[in-house]
């Protein structure tokens, strides 16, 4: 298989075939990035779009020093930073409140049974949630270390701050977090005792009303 | 808490070796390191249930009209719900047309369309009767499959009917246990049903295919005979004149 930088060179000598593999190796992260960023299943997909759009017309310019995945982020982050500037909104997170039985076991991984299913459903969306309430600095460290797997120093040269300045945004981040999620941790045990038959909430239970 | 930034470089692995072992050492006697490595690492373990919906994406460059011009590209996207409807058009479509098998097994309901099953021909047979016999056998077969698939639908237990009774001296996890296999087993005649629903479609429309069949053949062999009367017509009259050229 081709490396990317081959392929970028090729691609900037007029292959339009190897720029296509670029974007079919790269288009799922970079949607990916975007839904985080910004919340949108839909905005995601035309912020992933213009990605590759921009990333092409500006082929000639790329000269290489950064990796060609960092440059793709470098592009989406800006054009998320725009969306959000744009639409002066915060990320939402688009969940419907039901769960749909039958779509999620099409989800099922392994043995996984259906309360296992729900249970990593609404893990989820409490992660969403949580996520969507970080400052964007955070939340975008966060989703480069979490879901890209970037070094911390690429993050550093991505968001064009000090390598230290990266490491306190995850950890402010990851502070708030754990504090959401080990609070939804307990709202998801008594929602689960409910639905397992357990009908009268304890009184004194940890879950605010 | 001690050093934040160590605390989160030994995190995410990106400590060199021999500060990693110091920091070990270290863990061994602090306690809130400990704790807050531990619960640092829950939230992380917690983050990787976020995944983001499927996406439709497939974008990709087409050429343009002017190769010349290199930044003059596109990218071109299906909309999901053209696509969809697209598909469901097609499974419409080839359900009325095509034959359609649909076979129940423990792995769900299978639907396969084929034009050519059966009917790969004898050479020098009459096409037509080729044709009707083979649609026959389809509906035959259908027919045979159809009476497997009731047979096999009386023969599954109806739901089983608990007394209040009973129920009292369940348990919570017993009477969940028993509603989801109750469930299960409607959805499983549920698909059955449908099953049989699509069978009895696919019948239909063999049986109108096959009408529509004969009475083009009827309409075509009318058209051939027309053509040969008219044709002898021509003939006759060729004749004529050709009679009455020579007389003169």
């Amino acid at each position: 298989m081709m490396s990317d930088e081959e392929l970028v060179a090729r691609s900037r000598g007029g292959d339009l075939d190897s720029f296509n593999q670029l974007v079919l190796r790269w288009e799922r992260p970079i949607y990916a990035l975007a839904y985080r960023v910004i919340g949108r299943e839909e905005e995601a997909r035309d912020v992933a779009q213009e990605t590759f759009l921009r990333a092409f017309r500006a082929l000639s310019g790329f000269k290489g020093h950064a990796k060609f995945s960092s440059w793709l982020y470098r592009i989406t982050l800006n054009l998320c930073r725009d969306w959000i500037r744009r639409e002066r909104r915060t990320p939402i997170v688009q969940a419907p409140e039901g769960i749909d039985l039958v779509e999620l076991a099409g989800e099922a991984v392994g043995t996984e049974s259906i309360d296992d299913l729900v249970s990593r459903k609404e893990l989820g969306r409490a992660v969403a949630k949580a996520m969507a309430l970080l400052p964007d600095e955070q939340r975008t460290a966060i989703i480069l270390k979490e879901y890209h797997g970037l070094t911390f120093q690429e993050i550093a040269d991505l968001l064009d701050c000090p390598l230290s300045t990266v490491k306190t945004r995850l950890y402010q981040g990851l502070t708030v977090l754990r504090r959401h999620l080990e609070q939804a941790d307990v709202d998801r045990a008594e929602r689960a005792r409910v639905r397992n038959g357990a009908l009268e909430p304890v009184i004194g239970s940890t879950n605010p009303i | 808490m001690c050093d934040q930034e160590l605390l989160l470089s030994y995190l995410y692995d990106e400590l060199p070796s021999s500060d990693r072992q110091v920091f070990d050492r270290h863990l061994a006697t602090c306690a809130d390191c400990r704790a807050e490595v531990d619960g640092l690492r829950g939230t992380r373990a917690h983050l990787t249930s976020w995944t983001p919906p499927e996406p439709d994406l497939g974008f990709h460059v087409v050429r343009s009209a002017t190769p010349a011009e290199s930044p003059r590209r596109w990218w071109h996207t299906s909309p999901a719900w053209g696509l969809a409807a697209a598909a469901l058009l097609t499974v419409a479509v080839s359900a009325a047309i095509a034959n359609v098998e649909v076979r129940v097994g423990g792995d769900g309901i299978v639907v396969r369309t084929g034009w050519n099953r059966d009917t790969t021909g004898v050479p020098g047979q009459n096409p037509a009767v080729l044709a009707t016999s083979a649609t026959t056998s389809e509906i035959q077969r259908v027919e045979t499959r159809l009476e497997q698939l009731e047979s096999q639908l009386a023969a599954r237990p109806a739901a089983t009917a608990v007394p209040a009774a009973m129920i009292g001296r369940m348990s919570d996890t017993e009477i969940v246990r028993f509603v989801r296999q109750t469930v299960s087993e409607s959805e499983q005649r549920q698909q059955g049903i449908l099953a049989s629903q699509i069978l009895q479609v696919n019948r239909d429309t063999e049986v109108a295919r096959r009408a529509d069949f004969d009475r083009l053949l009827v309409a075509y062999r009318e058209l051939q005979g027309n053509n040969f009367q008219t044709s002898r017509s021509v003939k006759a009259l060729e004749d004529h004149f050709m009679r009455v050229g020579l007389q003169r």
